[in-house]
């Protein structure tokens, strides 16, 4: 369990580092790919309903080491989207593209949602939060999506680091 | 036990991920409120260290491309530049024949000399991994003399305006929070009429700036692209820093005060260096052209 947390939240923080650096100049209208979520859905996936929202608590306070957010925001929309995903473990069969498609864009939604509700709880001169009416969200969800069915496929060979034997069975 | 969570009873981890939701809260109160920066600027520190290394490797890359396939142009811009030192000496003279010149006439006029403000020269090297924020890191931090709150200025174009200012430090690194953040105030004034009111971004690159709290009275003397700049009347930022150009004037009909859409006055999007204006020298901004070209990595004190 532990080896599982601390792969998944290093594997997060490299996707983090390369999220604020290099992935910034391939930027589309100033929005990047969120890597880390997706590391982090996929594991609360395949894991049990500690594992993956813990690994992406951890990987939250990363981000906000790595950002002008308040510390706890990171940890916050990153564990709501890993709690959701952590939920479908055992109820849906993950294929190759559908599902990999809906989970990069429905946790995108997630984490707007989730820094939403940080924003209404301690006010917008505290918390920024990004609104669905803007379009970076969307685009980001998009990419997120597309990339997702991607990023899984190659999560799938460093099964044994990131899944626990228990449910890698 | 273990048969019983097997068949559905009590199973442990189904609250963790309540109690991390809940221990996020607990985070975020404790980062807004009394011990708001410590647990930010510890870990700022240690990851700062991570991104400068990428941000590093990844420069190091690009210019080492970049380098040599600028190669063949180098001997062109090397007689180009021996022209443009030339030229840059003799505007140096001129320049101090002038600058005697206007102490003379300050000293007629009885103005006090000014102090002198140090800018710290930074590069940025990340931004927000997740679009979630809008601040960036710079590549100097509390070592360097960067402190929070400290102003950010840059230049573009001969104009010099406001970044933003220092949200967080770490020791070799700090996060600059963007005027375009909607946690961001600055005290300005329109610099044509001098009425004041308060400026802050709306949260977005791409979304205008509003300049908050001017009579609609004082709206009516307002014209399109007239220039808003810092006033100087609250504790960070220095007085006539341009701020941004009026785009539009909003009249809210239930609202004593208007609303005034600005045009920053820098191109926020495309900054790669910029100044922090160390405040502790106590005076106005006023820079020079060279201070606007200097290195990052040194920083310099420029007359008043």
């Amino acid at each position: 369990m532990i080896g599982s947390i601390l792969a998944t939240w290093v594997l997060a923080f490299l996707a983090l580092l390369l999220q604020s650096t290099w992935l910034q100049t391939v930027a589309i209208a100033g929005v990047v790919p969120d890597l880390a979520l997706l590391v982090i859905l996929w594991v609360s996936y395949g894991n049990s309903r500690a594992e993956g929202p813990i690994a992406a608590f951890l990987a939250g306070v990363a981000f906000d080491f790595l950002s002008s957010g308040p510390v706890g925001f990171g940890p916050f929309i990153y564990t709501l989207a890993a709690w959701v995903a952590s939920l479908l473990h055992g109820s849906i069969r993950m294929d190759r593209i559908a599902l990999p498609l809906v989970m990069g864009f429905v946790g995108t939604l997630l984490k707007v949602l989730g820094s939403g509700i940080l924003e209404v709880l301690f006010g917008p001169d505290k918390v920024t939060a990004r609104s669905f009416a803007d379009f970076g969200v969307w685009i980001e969800a998009g990419l997120n999506a597309l990339l997702a069915p991607l990023l899984f496929l190659a999560l799938g060979s460093m099964k044994r680091w990131l899944i626990t034997e228990e449910h890698r069975r | 036990m273990a048969n019983q969570a097997a068949k559905g009873g009590f199973r442990p981890g189904r609250i963790v991920p309540p109690l991390l939701l809940v221990l996020s809260f607990f985070l975020v109160s404790l980062s807004t409120g009394s011990l708001k920066g410590l647990p930010k600027r510890i870990g700022m520190t240690v990851s700062g260290g991570f991104q400068k290394g990428f941000a590093a490797i990844g420069q190091a890359v690009s210019g080492s491309v970049s380098y040599i396939g600028g190669l063949k142009d180098l001997n062109e811009q090397y007689t180009e530049l021996a022209r443009k030192v030339e030229r840059y000496a003799n505007l140096e003279r001129e320049y101090a024949n002038l600058r005697a010149e206007n102490d003379r006439m300050r000293e007629q006029l009885g103005y006090s000399k000014g102090g002198t403000s140090r800018l710290i020269p930074a590069r940025i090297v990340a931004k927000d991994p997740g679009n979630m924020n809008s601040g960036f890191v710079i590549d100097q931090g509390s070592a360097d003399g960067v402190r929070k709150n400290m102003p950010v200025v840059a230049f573009q174009n001969g104009i010099e305006g406001i970044v933003g200012k220092v949200a967080e430090t770490g020791e070799g690194s700090a996060i600059v929070l963007p005027l375009y953040d909607s946690r961001l105030f600055v005290s300005a004034r329109l610099a044509r009429t001098r009425y004041e009111g308060l400026a802050s971004g709306q949260g977005g690159l791409q979304k205008p700036l509003i300049l908050k709290y001017v009579s609609k009275l004082a709206a009516a003397e307002v014209q399109f692209g007239d220039m808003v700049v810092t006033s100087g009347l609250d504790s960070i930022y220095p007085p006539d820093i341009s701020i941004g150009r009026v785009r539009e004037v909003v009249l809210p009909e239930f609202q004593s005060s208007a609303d005034i859409l600005l045009d920053p006055a820098l191109d926020l999007g495309k900054l790669e260096f910029l100044f922090i204006l160390d405040a502790s020298s106590d005076a106005a901004v006023s820079t020079t052209a060279a201070a606007a070209t200097q290195a990052p990595g040194s920083t310099k004190e420029v007359a008043e």
